[in-house]
């Protein structure tokens, strides 16, 4: 399917939904400068035209449907897989914290993404320990403490 | 404000800004030597780091980050083709034969050289005119200033590669992202769904590292860079390239003053400059044969026009509060997060800042300057690291640098959803900067558009007719901004940002195939 015009659609769509949603808090008998919708609901307006233009030109101007190469398809594999370990990760710090979760990361993805075991596990505890010290003690930055430790 | 305002910035120099400084210098020139890592993510997986730093630490820091890393896309220009940085495109032509003849180190050098020159110049110019554009911009009215950022954000849209439309939909897809919160006026709750954490608005750090730190990184795992495996060349005497400078003054004057200008027009950039000052360059010259063989005046050219961009860009975002670039468009954040705003009234309320960054800016350029002379075929050595343990180390920096801004778990998820949205705006083409822009300018704009409102009290159209007839500034504007939106009629000028999207991405498509 053509992407402009898919894309079109999808931003049209965003205009509708932030429209429909500033109902919420449309004042029409405030002033119109002090009408908290105003401002969102133009942006709205603006951003449907511009759905529409994009759909149309996508419709003009038809691109060629191109098969995805092999390898491209494995990389989308791979940023998905990552996006995936990502959110455990996330989840992984806010339980237990920081030092775990992190050693766990920074021994897997790069596993995931091609190194050999020893690789991962040798640069796995320097690369935390490195994040530590950068953020705790050189910037006294707060990591992550753990949900399950307070 | 007189001369004062060039030194009384000194005074805010203490050992840990001096500190920080340095650091800066040094990550910035990691950043730019490496592939894949540009000054855009850099500044912005780091500006949290700087959350406990003074303003002035902090902002020094940055500053480092943006001009090495700018000028250190060179090194991996010249030893191994492949542009560090997207705006050292152009230095591959000639630094990268220089190399091959057995002259890395006179490419370096000559690189350094006039990396430095082009930025110094560049910082002059910015302590020139950024005091006099900021005290015209102090009497904007607020349809003045709703049409500066109106026409920041369409000027992004058009100069970012691929289509305006997209880039003006990324603007505006900002501008939406930025009323989510409580509104400036009535306080009443715009699009929070309830929400306790969302009440404040979506956090632009968060939004920055996603768009621009994990979803650079996806984009990278996917194409799957491992690093160079090639043997580097030898960079060895790369002082006696100071001696050409003679020969290369007229050049890098031209190329700086070529920087400075596109620096400052919004979301043009360093790529862009550089190949509009090599093109320059080979009208110019008297040998144009030589351009793309090897030739200094190729390097000088290139390098001091990218680098001349960072004062060009630092002039509007300090002066206008509209920022030249992706880079500086995250720096307004790490200027929100210590409390300030960029724009006319930071030359009156904060005086010795502003001195302090013209100041930290001049020592910016010498420090990667010695550095870089010094230290290049140590940098040069980082084009060995596996890639897979940099990735990862970069995505655990996102999304520890996102909690630490406000220990809030909810920012990292507005950080991991902004890297897949970056990571899909990429995959169709869509520009991120001018969203992040967009966000960033949207609280300016709507106060400035219902202020102007309100005080046309229902007469719009004779207040406009009032405000045009009196005000020329006004009229300017609004022809600029009407002129952006119909620039994409003139296709052959959008050219030159994508010619040099298409050079860096082939250029880095070729010589992954040679690596692997």
């Amino acid at each position: 399917m053509n992407k402009d015009l898919v894309n079109g659609l999808v931003v049209f769509g965003i205009g509708v939904l932030a429209y429909w949603g500033s109902q919420v808090f449309n004042r029409r008998e405030a002033a119109l400068s002090e009408n908290p919708a105003l401002y969102p609901q133009l942006l709205a307006l603006v951003l449907c035209v511009f759905g529409v233009a994009l759909s149309i030109q996508g419709l003009i101007r038809k691109e060629s449907s191109k098969q995805v190469p092999r390898g491209e398809r494995t990389g989308v594999q791979r940023s998905l897989y990552v996006v995936l370990t990502l959110v455990g990760y996330a989840a992984g710090i806010y339980l237990f914290g920081f030092i775990l979760p992190s050693l766990l990361f920074m021994f897997g993805v790069p596993i995931l993404l091609g190194s050999s075991r020893k690789t991962a596990f040798l640069v796995s505890v320097p690369l935390t320990i490195a994040l530590y010290v950068t953020f705790f003690l050189l910037f006294k930055v707060p990591v992550p403490q753990g949900a399950i430790f307070r | 404000m007189g001369f004062d305002l060039y030194l009384v910035g000194i005074k805010l120099f203490d050992g840990s800004v001096i500190l920080f400084m340095v650091l800066g210098v040094l990550l910035g020139i990691i950043v730019g030597a490496l592939p894949g890592l540009t000054a855009t993510m850099g500044v912005s997986i780091l500006v949290p780091l700087t959350y406990s730093l003074s303003p002035t630490a902090a902002l020094m820091m940055l500053l480092g980050i943006y001009c090495a890393a700018n000028y250190a896309g060179s090194i991996s220009a010249t030893l191994v083709n492949i542009p560090g940085t997207p705006s050292a495109v152009m230095t591959t032509l000639d630094a990268y034969p220089m190399a091959q003849r057995g002259q890395a180190g006179r490419a370096i050098g000559l690189a350094t050289l006039s990396s430095a020159l082009g930025g110094l110049f560049s910082v002059f110019t910015l302590a020139l005119f950024s005091p006099l554009i900021a005290s015209v911009a102090l009497r904007f009215t607020s349809l003045e200033m709703f049409l500066v950022a109106l026409w920041g954000i369409s000027i992004m849209a058009y100069v970012s590669p691929g289509s305006t439309l997209k880039g003006l939909i990324s603007g505006f897809l900002g501008l939406l992202i930025a009323t989510v919160g409580f509104d400036p006026l009535t306080a009443a709750p715009r699009y929070t769904f309830g929400s306790v954490y969302l009440s404040s608005g979506v956090q632009f750090i968060a939004v920055m590292i996603g768009l621009f730190g994990v979803s650079e990184i996806l984009l990278n795992i996917e194409k799957n860079h491992k690093g160079t495996k090639q043997e580097l060349f030898k960079v060895e005497k790369s002082f006696e390239s100071l001696k050409e400078v003679k020969g290369l003054w007229g050049t890098i004057l031209r190329s700086s003053v070529v920087g400075v200008i596109i620096g400052a027009i919004p979301g043009a950039g360093g790529t862009i400059a550089s190949i509009v000052a090599y093109a320059q360059q080979k009208r110019l010259s008297k040998h144009p044969e030589e351009l793309g063989r090897g030739a200094p005046d190729g390097i000088a050219a290139a390098e001091s026009a990218n680098n001349a961009c960072t004062g060009g860009a630092m002039t509007t975002l300090l002066s206008l509060g509209i920022p030249g670039d992706a880079v500086t468009a995250i720096l307004i954040g790490a200027f929100v997060l210590h409390g300030l705003q960029p724009g006319p009234f930071l030359f009156e309320k904060h005086f010795d800042l502003v001195s302090a960054i013209f100041i930290g800016m001049a020592f910016i350029n010498i420090l990667f300057f010695l550095f870089g002379m010094f230290g290049a075929k140590y940098f040069a050595r980082l084009l060995f690291l596996p890639r897979a343990v940099l990735n990862t180390g970069i995505l655990s920096l996102c999304v520890i640098g996102t909690y630490a801004v406000q220990s809030s778990m909810f920012d990292v998820g507005v950080m991991l959803l902004f890297g897949v949205i970056g990571y899909l705006m990429s995959k169709q083409e869509i520009p991120r900067a001018p969203l992040v822009l967009g966000l960033i300018l949207g609280p300016l704009m709507e106060e400035n558009f219902r202020r102007w409102i309100g005080l046309a009290h229902g007469k719009y159209l004779t207040v406009l007719r009032e405000t045009y007839t009196k005000n020329p500034i006004s009229v300017v504007l609004t022809i600029l901004v009407v002129l952006t939106f119909l620039l994409p009629l003139f296709q052959k000028q959008k050219k030159v940002s994508e010619d040099a999207s298409n050079i860096s991405q082939r250029r880095l498509e070729r010589n992954d195939d040679r690596f692997h």
